[in-house]
């Protein structure tokens, strides 16, 4: 377990997106950075884009799970989720065998995972290159691929400075 | 143990076991009589620096034990972590207690 969280939502802490293009980075850099959060291991440049964020408190947590959608979110497919194979062969022969009311309860709970995580971003998103910022700027962001680049690496360092653990509730 | 604080283990380590991911000491080496969950981990970097992180944590998970601090007044504006940190120690220091608790037991009827 990493233990490099923080412990109250006012330490607001800045980072930067390996899709932009003036961070640049080995593999193992990045790694470890996405391990400590250290700016220094990576060579970002003078242009680089700055995201400040503030760490999810329980509150915080639980409204941006809310409008994600957790009270009406499929257990079942929660369940399929955790259990689902990591090899991306069986995980494809795993889900051919699914009915299709399992292929659509997971469906559903991918698509509230994906809606968490755009939630804690608007929760934890202070501001970019030190202006105020929103998820609007966010989800600007073309072409989409680097859209769910920037929201999934905000959510990892979300993920290691509020929480312990790395699997939502 | 120490010499490489924080770091994995090195080669040499007096008692160290080896698996495909590298050297690792059994919990129950570093921490006897910690439970059975830790004592079945397989604990792979120096668990000093760890500790040093932790025990602010710990220092004041005690003042709230004893009713000195209250948790808001240490944490006024606590993340999910920390208040998630408390809940596993406060976990934790009660399995100790219930172990010692046993194991007084146990001396006492075999007395």
């Amino acid at each position: 377990m990493a233990l490099h969280f923080s412990t109250s939502t006012n330490d607001l802490f800045k980072i930067v997106v390996s899709c932009d293009p003036a961070v640049n980075f080995t593999d193992e850099s990045k790694a470890a950075y996405f391990n400590t959060g250290d700016l220094s291991l990576l060579d970002v440049g003078e242009d680089a884009t700055i995201i400040t964020l503030k760490p999810l408190g329980p509150q915080d947590r639980e409204r941006a799970e809310i409008r994600a959608g957790a009270f009406t979110r499929s257990e079942l497919g929660k369940l399929l989720w955790i259990e689902a194979p990591n090899d991306r062969v069986e995980h494809a022969r795993w889900h051919h065998e699914l009915t299709e009311d399992e292929r659509e309860a997971l469906a559903s709970y991918e698509s509230y995972i994906s809606k968490s995580y755009v939630e804690y971003v608007r929760e934890a998103l202070v501001s970019i290159n030190d202006e105020p910022a929103t998820i609007d700027m966010i989800n600007s962001i073309r072409p989409e691929h680097m859209r769910i680049t920037t929201i999934t690496e905000i959510v990892l360092h979300l993920q290691r400075v509020s929480l312990l653990g790395d699997v939502g509730k | 143990m120490r010499g490489n604080c924080g770091g994995t283990f090195k080669k040499g380590l007096p008692q160290a076991l080896e698996d495909e991911q590298g050297l690792y000491m059994p919990g129950y080496r570093i921490a006897p009589n910690s439970g059975e969950a830790y004592s079945d981990l397989k604990i792979r970097s120096c668990p000093i620096s760890n500790m040093n992180r932790l025990a602010l944590i710990v220092n004041n998970y005690s003042k709230i034990k004893n009713k000195l601090l209250s948790f808001s007044e240490l944490y006024p504006h606590p993340t999910c972590a920390i208040v998630e940190s408390i809940e596993i120690l406060d976990y934790n220091h009660e399995q100790m207690l219930n172990r010692k608790h046993k194991q007084a037991l146990e001396e006492a009827n075999h007395g």
